[in-house]
């Protein structure tokens, strides 16, 4: 019965406490690029989940065999072979998904939530628990994307998976710039949430980059001066 | 003819199709390595020069090895370890002959592996190629449009740069401080190459 | 301790080269499944297109390659063409567009059958019947340009609201139809 708990808690922790996009600041792209609406969200989330849970399950199986030197290499090829079978598959089976993704289809790839679980969890953890700490994830990704499809969906289209609610339309919301402000105030909303909850707010993106440990950059080395600061910024550098 | 188009393609990838801000790739250096401007710099030069040398490997592969024999599928896996390969490779031949140059881009490179910037544009300009119809699509349109990329990374990089600045002495709500500030400001930078749009179209039509 | 380093290395390169093959493998067999599939989807999605601007025709005979088909009704009779061009003219890369023309080198109807590339809200409305109805009667011996480049010499159509090169993108392909019908069937008849 334990186990069933703790089972659950690897499932739900990505969707809200670290949840990929929204506390961890990871997938800042494809979260910015594809969501002008809520059906191209969903897709991304969809196809995004299903590569993170396909690769976290054969990464926790090989994480015996493959050599620690080769690792992130042999990664990213698991990685990219799921994102092609994936992009196939969506290609032969949902074409209009397929064009309205377009080049972000292939580019899940790089999306560093993948890898960063891979590196982070699957890489230590059992099967069971990889597969399901992969679909929590997913699932949190997917929600994020799609609170940003639908709000900029509504104020851009005026309308919420095609069907017209609004009589204005304030196309800005899905040309670029308001891609950044909506991302920009949802993060402002859930630091509010998380420190109104008493609960640290951590947004350098630095701790939860699977590259942290290769990289060198002096922002790496700012970034752990000011998790050091007493008063709690979310700072990105 | 040759030259018009190659001054087109260049110009287009920086200002019109700039890939931070109109196509949001390379997003997360963007935002993580734009608070100082020499890192912004530093870190702008080694993707450029990343993107061009990847470029000019995928590009005659995908053309000549993956078309011939029907492997179009393999794009992307093929391309991904090519470009980790390089990077790679760039970073222990730099720290062996040139540490000095090593020493101020070598710290960038790990990044770049998964930055989307690099394999969005080596499929981006595979797939001008094909729907390039004003003219011939060229190897050295994609070189030159990688290089326009790079260049157009490091104008953002550098604006974006030169707003953060701006910001650290501004007084900001406690909430919105870091990043949801950075992204509004990233916001309002983009609002401005909106303005580009249509911009090298009608400087250098092709009618 | 040359030993050592052989396994060092050698390890690493098996497994790495093991997990590519398999991968290689496994894609190479998706794709022998879906490919079938996706060049079905593609055609069916051509087909459709076609008989959205011309409606009457029950089947299509290919008269230049991939481009220009002739829609035929149950007797044999030419009812009408579909003529399939791609502008790359567009703000985010290529349109493409069916036109369909009747017998007398009048533009039925025109249907913008991929603008994915185009900014949604404003490029992809050039795919709303509001814009592409404005093509209807147009003749095919006349350039068409969009109203902010007309000049009073051939014909024009209202371009989409803040959308004008993706409005000009279509009026390229249905302008390249048009030359093409003029080509092979107006030229050849006369």
């Amino acid at each position: 019965m334990a186990n069933k708990t703790s089972y659950f808690k690897e499932f739900s922790k990505g969707i809200i406490k670290e949840n990929p996009v929204l506390c961890l600041v990871l997938g800042t792209c494809p979260t910015l690029a594809v969501t002008t609406s809520a059906f191209n969200a969903i897709g991304m989330g969809v196809a995004a989940t299903a590569v993170l849970m396909c690769s976290n399950a054969v990464i926790s199986l090989l994480r015996k065999v493959i050599p620690d030197k080769v690792r992130i290499p042999a990664y990213i090829t698991i990685i990219a072979g799921f994102v092609t079978v994936v992009q196939m598959l969506v290609k032969a089976f949902a074409p209009a998904i397929d064009e309205s993704l377009g080049i972000f289809l292939p580019l899940i790839v790089v999306n560093c939530i993948i890898l960063g679980r891979a590196e982070m969890y699957a890489s230590k953890n059992p099967v069971i628990p990889s597969i399901l700490d992969g679909l929590g994830m997913g699932v949190g990704f997917t929600a994020a994307l799609l609170c940003m499809g639908i709000i900029r969906e509504l104020l851009g289209s005026g309308s919420i998976f095609g069907f017209e609610v609004l009589p204005i339309q304030i196309l800005i919301f899905i040309l670029p710039p308001g891609g950044f402000f909506v991302f920009g105030i949802l993060i402002y909303l859930a630091n509010k949430l998380n420190t109104r909850a008493g609960k640290e707010v951590v947004e350098n993106p630095c701790h939860s980059c699977p590259l942290s440990q290769t990289c060198k950059t002096s922002s790496f080395a700012q970034c752990k001066n000011e998790t050091t600061d007493k008063e709690v910024t979310a700072d990105v550098s | 003819m040759l030259v018009k188009s190659l001054v087109a393609v260049f110009l287009a990838a920086i200002l019109t199709e700039n890939y931070v801000l109109s196509k949001f790739l390379g997003i997360c250096p963007f935002l993580g390595v734009s608070k100082k401007l020499n890192t912004a710099v530093g870190m702008s030069v080694a993707v450029t020069f990343v993107m061009v040398l990847s470029t000019a490997v995928t590009f005659p592969i995908y053309t000549y090895l993956l078309v011939p024999y029907d492997l179009e599928y393999l794009q992307t896996i093929v391309f991904i370890l090519i470009i980790a390969g390089l990077v790679q490779l760039v970073e222990i031949v730099l720290k062996k002959y040139i540490p000095s140059l090593y020493e101020s881009l070598g710290v960038y490179l790990p990044l770049i592996t998964t930055n989307c910037a690099i394999l969005g544009v080596t499929m981006l300009v595979l797939q001008k190629v094909q729907t390039t119809t004003a003219y011939e699509y060229t190897f050295g349109h994609a070189l030159v449009n990688a290089l326009g990329a790079g260049i157009g990374f490091l104008v953002a990089m550098v604006m974006f740069a030169g707003v953060r600045t701006r910001l650290e002495s501004a007084d900001i709500p406690k909430s919105l401080k870091g990043l949801p500030i950075t992204l509004v400001a990233a916001s309002l930078v983009a609002l401005s190459f909106l303005g580009f749009s249509g911009f090298v179209n009608n400087l250098i039509p092709f009618a | 301790m040359k030993k050592m380093n052989f396994k060092s290395i050698f390890i690493p390169v098996l497994s790495l080269f093991i997990i590519c093959a398999v991968i290689a493998a496994a894609l190479a067999f998706t794709n022998d499944i879906t490919q079938d599939k996706i060049a079905q989807n593609n055609e069916q999605k051509k087909t459709a297109s076609m008989t959205v601007v011309c409606p009457d025709a029950k089947s299509f005979d290919e008269i230049v390659p991939e481009s220009l088909y002739a829609g035929k009704d149950d007797s044999g009779n030419i009812v009408g063409y579909a003529v399939s061009t791609v502008s790359s003219a567009g703000y985010g890369g290529q349109i493409k567009v069916m036109t369909g023309i009747d017998t007398n080198g009048e533009i039925v109807a025109i249907d913008v059958f991929y603008n994915s590339d185009e900014t949604p809200g404003l490029g992809q409305n050039t795919s709303n019947e509001s814009f592409t109805k404005s093509f209807k009667g147009l003749t095919t011996s006349q350039d068409i340009f969009v109203d902010k480049d007309f000049s009073g010499e051939g014909q024009s159509v209202d371009s989409v609201t803040a959308a004008t090169i993706s409005s000009r993108a279509v009026v390229d392909a249905v302008n390249q139809a048009c030359q093409l019908y003029e080509e092979n069937i107006a030229g050849g008849e006369q």
